[in-house]
């Protein structure tokens, strides 16, 4: 019988693009504008240079570790430790999960359903997301497969077309904020590279994952793409915008959107439908924060009834994330956390796994 | 009668060497049976010896009995031993090109109630089989359901003897194999599994034995039944066989590597595995000039995406986001619902479910009658449905554009799955605009994304295409020439990929 439990490099890198810039192209504009004004560009570069050593860090992790992430946590770090070290990965995600869900929900209300309550919005996103996390990792490859052209041709056409109405006078002159303002940004933008230490829980699942270089090659595309879309999307936005328009808003693309017209365009509202093949990716990030969620709970806690689990966390996330939040003070504080502890602990923790287990390694021989 | 039978309906009881207790054990076993029809007699003249025939009524070819079986019996057999009878008879009697010992009464039922003639001799604890088939049969016709414009007319019949002769016509080959097996503990139905060996997945032909073999069932009646009971996701709208009437398709199938199923009394053949991609290739796609079978091809492909989402987008572009259309067109949309006393979503409502009842009607009628319906609804009722401004002429448009789009899709089983998921798209459209259409047709990807045939990924091969490393979308969204093609898809061997080997560059000159 034909088997195929396994996704390809190919499949990864397309999950990975998704799960980078879905949530990226929106808030980018504004984080790099705030933060830097016009050197926003400059920090967007630098970003993506560090996203590529910290892509490449988490290669090297999976290297060392070879099999699933949990797993071997779970064998070096013993229970009582790696129900702790779990904990750290569950509020990461809990709270990307909150993040996301209200930013999705407040650009879907703003920008489709005026007069709907969130609630019923956050409803079926949570339903169509955890329905979709429930599917094996091979399943939500293959949608990210299927869509991946879809749904990035008809955005690089878009700001293509925006390209030839920006005002150079709105990006340059370059280099006027000074190091420090640029060095920040450049965090702040990195911070939304975070989503790259998924491979680190991924890499089990990709086939020839530990002996093939390609896919190492791959990973890497995947985030020097993530971090061209992020450079067209504030040039665009910046360029027509100019850096108190980008900045004025925390999904500043959206007004960029409903700005462009295609010509001879059957479909007068081009943000609509752009918005609309754009919904489709979104779904990619919210099952994977959900699908990872009851990864590491299970193992954290032996229950293995996977509907349990994601019912209970799809429950309380729509408790939180129904309540009006304001999602300029929620973008903040998850900013901070995910400056201080979440992006950290990406790092620190796996290193904190290899050392333990090189040290149980050698204390056994 | 549960007396002779054990768990598996099969008759227990045995034959004994006399045959007055066979005859009653015969009788009483087909008591109330007056299409069998049993006959003692004797024959020999020196040495008489009595014989007890028995075969259902119309199943054989009774002149053939009464020529070569009975006259032999009556005139030729004076000189018959006084021991040794059974294969006296058998080597000097039976003038049949199929002649069986049969040794339970199982067996012996079965043979008399499938078209054979038994016969029992006294002193003897078995039985002969002649097969003299002759069934009933409306002959082979031409395709009603999957009509070509080239390529051949021929479709199956009812009887299973006859498609696997329609499979054997088109492929001449030792490793095109056909194995028997009997379902259904009371129809006993013969089920073929054919498949030709080297192609196909040796655990692919496993699997399907085994699942065949899973089960006990009273009886079968079409292979549609088959599909129940051996696929995996039963709730799918998705068909994950597929079914044709065509020889030509079949035997292409099992070109490809794939498995196929024959049930008697079933005109269709089942295929399996299936992908989504299977549906949309029509039997003279691979008859017809690639450039234009390809055009027809995307065009499949949008008018599937149109039957299950045109009523939705009509109200999302109504009821939600009018901007999206020009000001022009949204205003015309308006304007046609003036009067109308219903809200979009009840008035789609009503003419796309009065659109199936007449569907329905028409196929449950006789063809002329059919045709009636088909003017007396669409026409008729339709034209007085917007003259009473119970629906606006828009929605009209919009549901025979959706048919239309529906019926372009080549595979019935698989159209009645967007038939019912346009509904699905329809409602989330009209609770959440193009919010609700995206999330219903991202319910529809994630479940067709997490589908399987047989273990092959039911989109492939749009996805997953590290799985199939040669061309695979040759045959696909595109229909490109049959050189391009020189290796058989996902379902087949590795081994033996190749189909088409030795073609010359210059031949295309």
């Amino acid at each position: 019988m034909f088997t195929n439990c396994k996704i390809s490099d190919r499949q990864l890198k397309k999950m990975l693009l998704f799960d980078l810039i879905s949530i990226s192209i929106l808030i980018i504009p504004c984080i790099a504008a705030r933060g830097a004004g016009k050197d926003g560009l400059l920090a967007i570069i630098a970003a993506g240079a560090a996203a590529v050593c910290y892509g490449l860090m988490m290669l090297c992790f999976c290297k060392q570790i070879k099999i699933d992430y949990i797993s071997y946590s779970q064998n070096t770090l013993g229970k009582f430790f790696f129900f702790l070290f779990g904990l750290f990965y569950l509020v990461k995600f809990f709270c990307s999960a909150v993040f996301v869900l209200s930013l999705f929900t407040s650009v879907i209300h703003e920008t489709l359903l005026a007069n709907t309550d969130n609630r019923v919005i956050l409803f079926w996103l949570l339903l169509v997301s955890v329905y979709y996390a429930s599917k094996m990792m091979e399943v939500r490859a293959r949608i990210a497969e299927l869509l991946y052209y879809p749904v990035l041709i008809p955005l690089l056409l878009l700001f293509l077309l925006g390209f030839f109405k920006i005002s150079p006078a709105n990006l340059l002159p370059l280099a006027i904020t000074g190091t420090t303002p640029v060095l920040k940004t450049g965090y702040a933008v990195l911070l939304t590279f975070s989503a790259a230490e998924l491979i680190l829980f991924a890499t089990p699942s990709v086939s020839g994952a530990d002996e093939n270089n390609k896919f190492r090659r791959k990973v890497i595309q995947a985030i020097i793409l993530a971090s061209v879309f992020n450079l067209v999307v504030f040039v665009v936005v910046t360029g027509l915008l100019g850096v108190s328009g980008a900045s004025s808003r925390l999904w500043s693309t959206i007004s960029v959107m409903q700005m462009i017209e295609i010509p001879g365009g059957f479909v007068h509202r081009q943000d609509a439908l752009m918005l609309s093949l754009w919904l489709s990716s979104i779904f990619t990030i919210t099952s994977t924060l959900f699908y990872y969620l009851c990864h590491v709970t299970k193992s954290m806690t032996g229950i293995t009834k996977q509907r349990y689990i994601m019912g209970a966390y799809a429950a309380v996330l729509f408790l939180i994330a129904m309540r009006p939040l304001n999602l300029e003070a929620l973008a903040y504080y998850f900013g901070k956390y995910i400056a201080f502890i979440g992006f950290p602990q990406s790092i620190l923790l796996p290193l904190l796994v290899i050392l333990v287990g090189r040290f149980r390694k050698e204390a056994d021989t | 009668m549960e007396k002779y039978h054990n768990k598996q309906h099969r008759i227990t009881a045995s034959l004994s060497f006399d045959l007055k207790k066979n005859i009653e054990l015969f009788d009483d076993i087909f008591r109330h049976c007056d299409d069998i029809i049993k006959r003692r007699f004797a024959i020999g003249k020196a040495h008489p010896t009595a014989i007890y025939l028995a075969y259902t009524d119309n199943m054989i070819n009774r002149a053939s009995l009464q020529q070569d079986i009975i006259k032999n019996f009556m005139f030729h057999m004076d000189d018959i031993p006084a021991a040794g009878q059974f294969e006296y008879l058998k080597q000097h009697a039976l003038q049949s090109a199929e002649v069986k010992e049969l040794l339970t009464l199982d067996e012996i039922t079965q043979a008399a109630m499938s078209g054979n003639v038994v016969i029992l001799v006294d002193g003897c604890n078995k039985a002969l089989m002649l097969s003299l088939q002759s069934f009933p049969s409306r002959g082979i016709q031409a395709a009603e359901t999957e009509v070509t414009v080239r390529g051949a007319k021929d479709s199956f019949t009812e009887l299973a003897a006859f498609n696997k002769v329609l499979i054997r016509q088109r492929i001449k080959d030792t490793s095109l194999k056909m194995e028997n097996m009997q379902i259904g503990i009371r129809s006993r139905t013969a089920v073929t599994v054919a498949y030709i060996e080297g192609i196909a997945q040796p655990a692919l032909i496993r699997e399907v034995k085994q699942r065949l073999e899973g089960f006990t069932i009273d009886g079968i009646f079409d292979v549609g039944m088959l599909e129940h009971l051996i696929e995996t996701k039963w709730y799918s709208l998705f068909p994950q066989f597929q079914s044709t009437e065509r020889p030509d398709k079949t035997a292409s199938a099992l070109l490809e590597g794939r498995v196929v199923l024959l049930a008697d009394n079933s005109p269709m053949a089942l295929i399996l595995p299936v992908t989504l991609n299977c549906f949309f290739q029509a039997a003279d796609d691979y008859y017809g000039r690639w450039p234009f079978v390809s055009f027809v091809r995307v065009l499949r492909y949008i008018a599937a995406f149109f039957a299950m989402s045109f009523p939705g987008l009509y109200m999302v572009v109504t009821g939600y986001q009018p901007e999206l259309i020009p000001t022009s067109l949204a205003l015309s949309f308006a304007a046609a619902r003036e009067g109308v006393p219903f809200s979009i979503l009840v008035e789609v409502i009503i003419l796309l479910l009065a659109f199936e009842l007449l569907m329905e009607a028409g196929i449950r009628l006789p063809s002329p009658m059919g045709n009636t319906i088909g003017i007396v609804g669409g026409l008729i009722i339709g034209d007085a449905a917007v003259s009473a401004n119970l629906v606006s002429p828009m929605v009209v448009i919009i549901v025979a554009f959706t048919a239309i789009a529906s019926f372009t899709i080549p595979n019935e089983t698989f159209l009645s799955a967007f038939r019912v998921i346009k509904y699905l798209i329809l409602f989330l459209s009209s609770i959440l605009g193009l919010y609700g259409f995206i999330l219903g047709i991202m319910l529809v990807l994630v479940h067709l994304a997490a589908l399987k045939s047989f273990g092959i990924p039911y989109l492939s091969p749009f996805v997953a295409s590290h799985l199939e490393k040669n061309h695979p979308l040759s045959d696909s969204l595109l229909k490109f020439p049959i050189f391009k093609s020189p290796f058989r898809p996902i379902y087949s061997v590795k081994e033996n990929k190749r189909r088409l080997s030795g073609y010359d560059r210059h031949m295309k000159s």
